[in-house]
């Protein structure tokens, strides 16, 4: 019982570490688009 | 010689087809409580027809009873064939009853472009659609991006259902069986499910000001189109409706949740080690800010946006909803339509690459761009480097691999096949007068099921001859050729072989 309760617990961790880590990557992601266009508009 | 298929052949595929029908009809049953709890009375009835019409085929399959019960390859793919043409007739009775369709063909476009996770769509004044027939429409989305057999499995397993598997353009088996396989696809999902829908519900609620139970509905429908890579909106408007940064960076980590391979999320959720090390998310990253950077330095030679800010959030946003192959956008079809040319390559480009390998994105796929590249390096090098050089052939994704010469071929080929989709696509709208650049976007986004449209997908002054060339585009670009050859392979044997 223990053990299943500390399986959920592992699964939903990682589940929210998952969720996360996407939406860590869409912000460097976006960072990327904003620096980019910042110096396209500098430049042109 | 071709052998002819024997009365027994299609007693096994019917009796497949009819038991993942029986599913489908299950999920019918959803908009169906939905319409009669809403108090949507002609909605309701016409999903009570669906769902008895669809119930009444999987029940009568059922007799059919074959004598072995285990498939082999060629079977699993006709099944896996036939019920993606067959679920969109089924699934297309209740929209057509809707009075939002100009004419059957457009309501099963739809229903394909559901199903499909497409996202084209050819319905007319959406704004004023019942609820609950938003709510099925968004379920194509979800039943498709898991993959109506995948869904399927989930109830039976049995011999030979992993040429079901296949047949759905997943290769990948995450556990060593396909139905374990199948129930961690189904986790994620709900996990994710779970996540976002509170998220978008909260935004509305709270930002947007949208009352409980419409926000509900918002959240529930975008949700499934978004992580299914879909790109159905319950407003015509799109994403563009909710004016809102927060909602669009909700929706922006669920189109990349759904882009992502269902193996990468079982990497995530057991500690991202090695994660970067994959080809595939190396090729992916690399796609993704090669386009953007095509995208926004295109953006910016027509001056289409005249501060940074606005010209970042709306190149990156279309660019996101491109490359995972969702379709959402938060400009008009119009506004779009005035991109540079040079943002129409990047915005083509991204769409005509896609997602990875068995996500829910379509298009030819990150993991073989990244093969392809391999082995055109490798064969370059041959050139250059002295004859007994040893060239290494080896790649990591998630462990290492192999690059073998047959691995080359197919990645190759596939490859092939989805250029030749976007240019018979492209080349049927030349044909009726459309222009050349606007007609390659719009077929990329068909076949490679993204749904990015700027106009021509139109119920009222596109050719009914499109429509249909855009449905087939959509039935083989999901499903990677191999099972549409199986079926026609079949039509072939059963009418010349002896």
């Amino acid at each position: 019982m223990a053990g299943r309760r500390r399986k959920i617990v592992h699964d939903v961790a990682g589940g929210v570490l998952g969720v996360l880590i996407e939406a860590a990557v869409l912000l460097a992601l976006a960072a990327v688009a904003i620096i980019v266009a910042m110096v396209v508009s500098l430049i042109g | 010689m071709l052998l002819r298929p024997t009365g027994e052949d299609f007693q096994l595929i019917g009796f497949y087809l009819g038991r993942v029908l029986n599913v489908v009809a299950l999920a019918g049953t959803v908009p169906l409580a939905w319409a009669l709890l809403a108090r949507e009375w002609a909605p309701a009835s016409a999903f009570l027809l669906m769902v008895g019409v669809t119930a009444l085929l999987g029940s009568a399959a059922g007799y059919l009873k074959p004598q072995r019960d285990a498939l082999d390859w060629s079977h699993g793919m006709v099944v896996v064939a036939l019920i993606w043409l067959i679920v969109p007739v089924l699934g297309s009775i209740p929209l057509w009853l809707s009075g939002h369709y100009g004419s059957p063909l457009d309501a099963y476009f739809d229903a394909m472009s559901g199903i499909t996770t497409t996202g084209l769509a050819l319905i007319q004044d959406l704004d004023h659609l019942p609820a609950s027939m938003n709510i099925w429409r968004h379920l194509l989305h979800f039943l498709g991006g898991q993959g109506i057999v995948l869904a399927a499995l989930t109830f039976f397993a049995g011999r030979g259902v992993l040429a079901l598997y296949h047949g759905e353009a997943r290769d990948e088996r995450i556990f060593p069986s396909v139905a374990s396989t199948a129930r961690f696809i189904w986790w994620v999902s709900l996990f994710h499910a779970a996540v976002g829908v509170t998220a978008l519900w909260s935004v509305a609620v709270v930002e947007l000001g949208f009352r409980p139970d419409r926000a509900l509905l918002h959240a529930l429908t975008i949700f499934m189109a978004a992580f299914d890579t879909g790109g159905f909106s319950p407003q015509s408007t799109s994403l563009a409706y909710y004016h809102s940064a927060l909602f669009e960076i909700v929706t922006g980590v669920l189109m990349l949740a759904g882009a992502l391979s269902f193996g990468l999320h079982y990497a995530l959720w057991r500690g991202p080690r090695n994660v970067l090390r994959n080809l595939e998310t190396r090729t992916i990253l690399t796609t993704f800010l090669a386009t953007l950077v095509v995208t926004i330095i295109g953006l910016n030679v027509v001056g289409a946006y005249t501060d940074g800010a606005s010209l970042a959030r709306q190149g990156f946003f279309q660019l996101l909803s491109a490359h995972t192959g969702t379709g959402f956008s938060t400009i008009s079809s119009l506004d779009l339509a005035r991109w540079s040319a040079l943002a129409f390559v990047g915005m083509t480009t991204a769409m005509a690459l896609g997602g990875m390998a068995s996500s829910t994105a379509g298009g030819i796929k990150a993991l073989r761009i990244g093969l392809t590249v391999r082995a055109l390096g490798n064969t370059i090098k041959e050139v250059l480097l002295p004859e007994h050089s040893v060239i290494s052939d080896t790649y990591w994704q998630s462990g290492p691999k192999t690059l073998t010469p047959r691995l080359t071929q197919s990645v190759m080929a596939v490859s092939l096949l989805y250029v030749g989709l976007y240019l018979f696509g492209a080349a049927v709208g030349v044909a009726y007068g459309y222009p050349l650049g606007p007609m390659l976007f719009e077929s990329v986004s068909a076949a490679a099921n993204v749904g990015l449209s700027v106009g021509i997908t139109d119920p009222v002054t596109m050719p009914a001859l499109l429509k249909g060339v855009f449905i087939l585009q959509m039935w083989a670009g999901r499903l990677e050729f191999v099972a549409g050859f199986a079926l026609m392979g079949f039509f072939v044997s059963w009418l010349v072989g002896e």
